[in-house]
């Protein structure tokens, strides 16, 4: 499998733009093919779960569902980059 | 001698013991949070990077749950240094979810007001500002807000190290608001009314 649905996240735009940097330059030796979730929202990094639970999980929520929406489980694979959001995925 | 309950029994309890408290956090915290599993081995403090600025190692931190000593552990300045980088979740035997026990005890410290640095929970909330205004995070932003409310005069030495994220890339001046911040705005106000009745 190497096409994916990919979130990306907040930081890969900005502070962690090398890490982004790595990861395009992977894509064309590797074959991937990558497509960003449409819209996504902020995961909610670490600050939204010691404050509100349940609000921190329907920020996740919400780009699971566009996810889906979006995404042809025959052929994609969902993709996160951080184990932060991964680990936040349910 | 009473019979011991399951939850003791795993836990390794041989005496009679107030674990309310180690209940409570468990309960609270999302998921399995397999906090009475903990068997004490030490492993999560001997991976934790930060484990030298804690107060308390988190394998201190659960005896001291498992001991009842509710207001130390949610003074403990442990849950606001935790980094998520989830080496101790990973290497722990027993399989607790050491670092969302962290964030339940942080929601903890907050409702009952006890923590004693007031700038990592308004960090958090600053945080949590952002991303109700913006649907995604606003580092420039966030440091700026955070620096004038809690280190107005550490600003201008942050001013070099900025200037070098901006010119670099690394750091948006402007924030990127999402298409439908509506939507996320109404998905947010209904989960925080279900936070309030649960």
């Amino acid at each position: 499998m190497n096409k994916y649905l990919l979130y990306p996240g907040c930081s890969m735009d900005s502070s962690a733009k090398a890490y982004m940097e790595s990861l395009n330059s992977i894509v064309e030796p590797l074959d991937l093919h990558l497509e960003e979730i449409e819209d996504w929202n902020c995961c909610g990094a670490t600050e939204y779960l010691g404050i509100n639970l349940i609000p921190a999980y329907s920020l996740i929520a919400r780009n699971l569902a566009l996810a889906s929406k979006q995404m042809n489980p025959v052929e994609q694979a969902a993709l996160t980059r951080c184990c932060a959001v991964f680990g936040l995925l349910p | 001698m009473p019979q011991m309950t399951d939850e003791r029994v795993r836990a390794g309890m041989t005496r009679e013991e107030d674990l309310s408290l180690l209940h409570e956090v468990s309960m609270k915290t999302a998921g399995v949070s397999h906090l009475e599993m903990c068997i004490q081995c030490g492993t999560c403090g001997g991976s934790c990077p930060v484990a030298a600025d804690m107060d308390h190692t988190p394998r201190m931190l659960f005896a001291m749950l498992r001991a009842g000593m509710r207001e130390e552990v949610l003074r403990s300045n442990t849950p606001w240094l935790c980094v998520s980088c989830y080496h101790c979740v990973v290497r722990c035997p027993q399989e607790v979810h050491i670092a969302d026990v962290m964030y339940t005890l942080k929601g903890m410290a907050i409702s009952a007001k006890l923590y004693t640095d007031s700038t990592a929970p308004h960090f958090s909330q600053t945080f949590v500002g952002m991303v109700e205004t913006f649907g995604r995070g606003y580092e420039l932003g966030l440091a700026t807000r955070h620096y004038l409310r809690h280190f107005p005069l550490r600003l201008p030495g942050m001013m070099p190290m900025g200037l070098g994220m901006i010119s670099k890339g690394r750091m948006a001046i402007i924030p990127k608001k999402i298409k439908h911040m509506d939507q996320l705005t109404k998905i947010l106000d209904r989960a925080k009314e279900l936070e309030l009745t649960s």
